[in-house]
């Protein structure tokens, strides 16, 4: 304390020209130990930007961005005119919209009754088992879904032949990929996510629980009028960060990588999302241009989708969340 | 403490039953993946395997750690992990550590900065591009020099930086501590929890990628597992699934299963996550409750 008085007091007396020159003197450390972070950003961020002229260009490697000829909108053009990318974008809302409509309550029940749950050596192992699912890659996801769905060895299959029904070939309808996917993306985050409501939960004043008890309330009502009340600001912030999640993915709605593991060709005409749309026609095609300006679409929207999400929650509850 | 009623008996009791049932459904796959690996290729012709293996055998493991490509791979992912991990750590820290001080000069701008990218993407292709540009292309180091800083992360560990009580630093700083001294002795071992819980979450990603390695690296020798695992596991089935034949009955009778080497391979990838994280499980709820208590 005395310190800090010391040092700004010796700040005050120094000439103005001199003093920010002083002051990042002083902090000369800090700029140093930021440099890496500052050098890495510049680097695999910021010179990814500029590529983004390639939209409008007639782009090829040999060429590059300052040989190759511009070709205004084009790409763009034929962007809007593809059958693919109209169903990309069909697709990606569709999905992204159920799994938000699943996914942004399934945690807070999944909270709820966690919450209700009395033997603590039981709730530790029910919270270790269901939040193992959410750091296996989609990879590792995919692979064991493919084999629990399984037209002739999948247990799925097999309780439905013991039942006399016809076995389904989860994995070859194109019907079943919505579903499958929002089934299996909010199986594979609702416990992680559910960590943040139990927090939640356990800063809910204790005293309130005790008042409602003395009031004559039993269990039901006090979840209803305490508990819930309690967890609807935490509610607010998740649904609106989620809601700008619903372009791009991440969290519990699935991203490229979950899609791109969970399909497969047979069932394409509703699993490709517009970012798998990008990486079959942008790099396995090698239609950089056109795959650039696809890209660009989605950013501008996944853009939009966050900052408004990002100003709905600062207004929500006073800050944002970065 | 108030008796309980009937009816919250009977929803105590279809709770447990929920739970019990939601785990089982969790663990199954993992179950069901074990026992195909245990099980011989004539064990899985013969019967459906569901929790325990037929014709118990170690041969479908066997084939994993003879072939040369799948230790390869694994040293790879190994590799990636450790490296990746420690580089992106001391990066994140470090700059956590330099944005903790709020009289610093131009700290909103450079805050800013560091956070935009995650907000503006370009996209893919202009990535692919640049990593084209940068001629890392078919080099251990697209693996590691991109994913030094997240915006995210450093935030979670300044945030919970911010939670050390300042009396610590200040008396330090009287007894002549340099900035050095203070970092290194006193912030750092202090959030040591939040740390932990982020170089958990770098590793599982490492240990995870695989597209990076589809983008930009084709020679064999630098795949890391995770792209044999995606080959083996899914490849395989997308081929399985158009000729509308199942495994199972394609092979004849050989010595092992692919389908149970497939779930073999399966399950050496899980086991470094599975026994990885319960370790880290107790700082989850701490760090990461104090990372999203924002100021």
């Amino acid at each position: 304390m005395s310190s800090g008085q010391a040092a700004s007091r010796t700040r005050a007396l120094a000439a103005p020209r001199s003093r920010l020159w002083q002051r990042l003197y002083q902090y000369r450390v800090n700029y140093l130990l930021l440099l890496p972070a500052v050098a890495v950003v510049a680097v695999f961020a910021y010179r990814t930007y500029p590529w983004v002229l390639m939209s409008f260009q007639d782009f090829t490697f040999k060429r590059g961005l300052f040989g190759s000829d511009w070709v205004g909108l084009l790409h763009f053009e034929e962007m809007f005119s593809n059958p693919l990318f109209h169903r990309a974008v069909r697709n990606t809302l569709v999905i992204n919209a159920l799994t938000f409509l699943v996914g942004v309550p399934a945690p807070v029940v999944f909270a709820l009754l966690l919450n209700e749950l009395r033997h603590r050596l039981f709730k530790r192992v029910t919270q270790t088992i269901t939040y193992l699912p959410h750091f296996l890659s989609w990879v590792i996801t995919a692979g064991l879904f493919y084999q629990l769905l399984n037209v002739d060895t999948g247990l799925i299959n097999l309780a439905i032949s013991r039942l006399g029904l016809q076995p389904v070939a989860f994995f070859r309808e194109p019907e079943l990929f919505w579903p499958i996917m929002v089934s299996v993306s909010v199986w594979k985050e609702v416990g992680w996510t559910s960590i943040i409501y139990l927090g939640a939960l356990s800063a809910i004043n204790s005293e309130l629980y005790e008042a409602a008890t003395i009031d004559g309330a039993n269990r039901w009502q006090q979840v209803w009028h305490v508990t819930v009340p309690g967890l609807m600001g935490t509610v607010a912030v998740i649904l609106i960060l989620t809601a700008g999640q619903i372009i791009r993915g991440g969290g519990i709605i699935p991203d490229f990588e979950a899609i791109f593991n969970m399909r497969n060709p047979l069932v394409a005409m509703r699993s490709d999302t517009v970012a798998v749309h990008t990486y079959l026609e942008g790099v396995v095609h090698s239609r950089y241009a056109y795959g650039t300006a696809v890209g660009l679409a989605e950013s501008v929207f996944a853009l939009v989708a966050v900052v408004s999400a990002n100003w709905l929650a600062k207004r929500f509850r006073g800050s944002g969340v970065f | 403490m108030h008796r309980r009623s009937t009816a919250e008996q009977a929803f105590a009791v279809a709770n447990v039953i929920f739970f019990l049932f939601f785990c089982a459904i969790t663990i199954y796959p993992f179950i069901n993946a074990l026992a195909y690996s245990f099980s011989s290729a004539d064990g899985v012709r013969r019967n459906i395997i569901t929790f325990l293996p037929h014709g118990l055998t170690l041969e479908n493991y066997g084939v994993i750690f003879r072939r040369a490509d799948i230790l390869h791979a694994s040293f790879i992912s190994l590799a990636r992990t450790v490296v990746g991990t420690l580089y992106a750590i001391v990066i994140t820290t470090l700059a956590a550590y330099a944005l903790l001080d709020r009289r610093l000069p131009f700290r909103r701008p450079i805050l800013i900065y560091l956070i935009l990218p995650m907000y503006v993407y370009a996209g893919l292709i202009p990535y692919f591009v640049l990593i084209h540009d940068l001629k890392l292309m078919n080099n251990f180091l697209v693996y590691v020099l991109p994913h030094g800083f997240w915006a995210f992360n450093m935030i979670l560990i300044r945030t919970y930086m911010e939670s050390i009580p300042t009396s610590l630093v200040e008396s330090a700083k009287i007894d002549g501590a340099r900035e050095l001294t203070i970092m290194g002795r006193i912030i750092v071992p202090l959030s040591l929890p939040i740390i932990a819980v982020i170089c958990l979450f770098l590793a599982v990603w490492q240990w995870n990628s695989w597209f990076d390695a589809t983008l930009f690296v084709n020679k064999s020798e630098l795949q890391p597992l995770a792209i044999l695992l995606r080959r083996i596991l899914l490849q395989e089935v997308v081929a399985d699934a158009s000729s509308m034949m199942s495994l199972t009955r394609v092979d004849a009778v050989k010595k092992v299963n692919s389908e149970s080497v497939k779930m073999a391979t399966l399950i050496v990838a899980t086991v470094p996550i599975v026994f990885a994280y319960p370790f880290f499980q107790r700082y989850f709820i701490k760090g990461i409750m104090i990372g999203a208590v924002k100021e």
